[in-house]
């Protein structure tokens, strides 16, 4: 097959774009000349942006969510609820239950779900330092576990997993509801949510 | 239930096909490798979400197109709507389903939007073939009529993936029987909750159909022979054994009596995966002691069992597709089934290699088309 090759630092760049996620042999052909369209000091900025990110950003020792200080800015932060903890597998779940406003408690990120098929077994995800946090005095305030992982087959089973884990330590495990978005309209709603919406209905008193 | 239009855009052999159907019976006649079969297949495709050819979507591209689409017309008692299926390579989401207009999340909520039953030299595999044919009959006639069977199946596919990567991961490891076990206890406790659900409505959709089988098998044999359907446990050899017994306690106990083997294998040996069904004559498997003329009626009640099981369902006959069996059937059986499908009113197309004379007690309205390298035209 004849045809016209990239520059290899054309390619190096394209394989670098490549592996990141959702990004297809196109769309990194397509970032890469975009990057050789911009100025030198954009370039630079966009780089060391990156460096720097990987360099400053580390695990919160306490509940493993990425951060730039440790511990992070909710686990020091005094006037959050110490009283429950919210399990939920990636950093980005932390950020998108704090857009809510409305939990008030601690977070532990398990990063990921249990799966054999992708090699994850319960002792590669951070559940052993979920245990550790029940003991000492500080532990001892925790009484409850919002289990919010997420609702796919790996989810409900790293949910279930951990529930059992946490049923004879007495305290008490929760799990999310799911069901119809908020302000959404039922006729808009798929099968599977709307089944599962009337599985988990409630009385109104 | 009524197939009025259909649009197909480079789906296997076709381009761009426009075509409109009529109520009654459609001859699509063509010579070999024209698109006959393409053509049903993509119909079918609205009833089960795929092919049925075990085709993967992308097999299903026209040469050189990076997509394709399905759009179709049905009409029922309510009213009509319209179905589109697209697919797209380099997409993501790569298929998207809508029914009137409302877009699905789920490939699985296509469920009922256009059932029909299909018949082709492949149906034949029901009786002949392996169990796995005769769970791909049941699976597909149910999630037509059930949303949460589609649901079920595709949960408990990605369990027992789950289930089965870890059993080969923990077979060789030094470990007590006993702590092995105890990993696997949560994937087993959700596998047979789900494999129950779907056993309880395999059987459920059986004992519906038995009595439909057998009613056609009768008329269709003078009264002679007697079709039985019944479902076998991969476990146990009779489901009568446990037929007091809830469905989920008796999976337990089948996980429990093969959980060796389970980890030696690295695959699970029980559940609704294993299943069977057979089908018997007066007691006699089909399968094994039929004669080939017995075992074509028998897929024949089968078909006519389906097009009334479906009627019980919903209340409306669907619509019927013949792929190139006429030929297979003796006068007598072609008869028989042509004067059912007049006698229901049941939308059918038939594709043959010629047109043929439909020896046709009553009048119906025929519709007649020539399929020749991908394109389809009306002629009278």
């Amino acid at each position: 097959m004849t045809g016209l090759f990239h520059a290899l630092v054309m390619q190096e760049l394209m394989e670098q774009f490549g592996k990141l996620p959702g990004i297809g042999p196109k769309t990194a052909q397509r970032l890469a000349f975009f990057v050789l369209s911009l100025s030198k000091e954009e370039v630079k900025a966009f780089s060391q942006a990156l460096v720097n990110a990987k360099e400053t950003m580390t695990l919160c020792p306490v509940c493993f969510s990425l951060t730039d200080v440790t511990p992070c800015q909710v686990c020091r932060d005094e006037t959050r609820d110490r009283q429950v903890i919210c399990v939920v597998e990636e950093t980005t779940d932390v950020f998108s239950i704090e857009r809510a406003r409305d939990y008030r408690g601690l977070y532990h990120v398990l990063h990921g779900s249990i799966s054999p098929m992708e090699g994850r077994q319960p002792e590669d995800l951070k559940i052993k330092e979920l245990l550790a946090r029940f003991a000492g005095e500080e532990g001892s305030r925790i009484n409850e576990v919002i289990l919010a992982t997420n609702p796919d087959v790996e989810g409900e089973t790293t949910a279930l997993y951990l529930a059992r884990l946490l049923k004879p330590l007495g305290i008490k495990a929760t799990r999310i509801a799911h069901g119809i978005p908020v302000g959404g309209n039922l006729e808009h709603a798929d099968a599977a949510t709307l089944a599962q919406a009337l599985e988990g209905r409630r009385i109104i008193d | 239930m009524y197939l009025s239009t259909l649009n197909l855009k480079d789906y296997r052999n076709y381009r761009q096909l426009e075509c409109e159907f009529c109520p009654g019976i459609n001859m699509i006649t063509g010579a070999n490798a024209q698109g006959k079969t393409n053509l049903i297949e993509g119909i079918y495709y609205l009833s089960i979400g795929k092919a049925y050819r075990l085709a993967k979507d992308e097999q299903l591209i026209l040469w050189g197109a990076k997509s394709f689409q399905i759009k179709a017309s049905a009409e029922n008692r309510r009213g009509r709507t319209n179905i589109e299926i697209r697919y797209h390579q380099e997409e993501k989401p790569a298929k998207m389903a809508s029914v009137g207009g409302l877009r699905l999340t789920k490939m699985e909520e296509l469920s009922g939007a256009l059932t029909s039953v299909l018949f082709s030299p492949d149906s034949m595999a029901i009786i002949k073939g392996s169990p796995q044919e005769r769970r791909n009959f049941l699976d597909y006639d149910i999630s037509q009529i059930s949303f949460n069977y589609g649901r079920n199946i595709y949960k408990y596919k990605r369990l027992l993936a789950q289930r089965n990567a870890l059993l080969k991961k923990l077979g060789p490891l030094p470990l007590r029987l006993e702590d092995k076990k105890e990993k696997l206890l949560i994937w087993d406790q959700q596998l047979v909750e789900c494999g129950s659900h779907i056993i309880e409505k395999r059987l459920a959709v059986i004992e519906k159909l038995a009595p439909l089988a057998r009613l056609a098998q009768r008329k269709l044999t003078a009264g002679k022979e007697n079709i039985e359907l019944n479902y076998v446990l991969c476990h146990k050899n009779n489901i009568d054994e446990g037929k007091d017994k809830d469905i989920a306690a008796f999976l337990m106990e089948a996980r429990e009596d093969s959980i060796k083997e389970d980890l030696r294998c690295g695959s699970t040996q029980w559940g609704p995966h294993r299943d069977d069904l057979t089908v018997a004559l007066d007691g006699v498997n089909l399968k094994q002691y039929g004669s080939q003329g017995q075992q074509r009626t028998g897929v024949l009640a089968l078909k006519l069992a389906e097009l009334e099981f479906f009627r019980g369902e919903s209340g409306e006959y669907p619509l019927l597709l013949l792929d190139d069996v006429m030929s297979e059937l003796d006068e007598n059986r072609q008869l028989q089934l042509l004067n059912f499908i007049n006698e229901k009113s049941i939308q059918c197309l038939i594709t043959a290699t010629e047109a043929r004379n439909l020896n046709l007690r009553e009048k119906r309205q025929i519709k007649r088309f020539l399929v020749d390298k991908g394109k389809i035209e009306e002629f009278r």
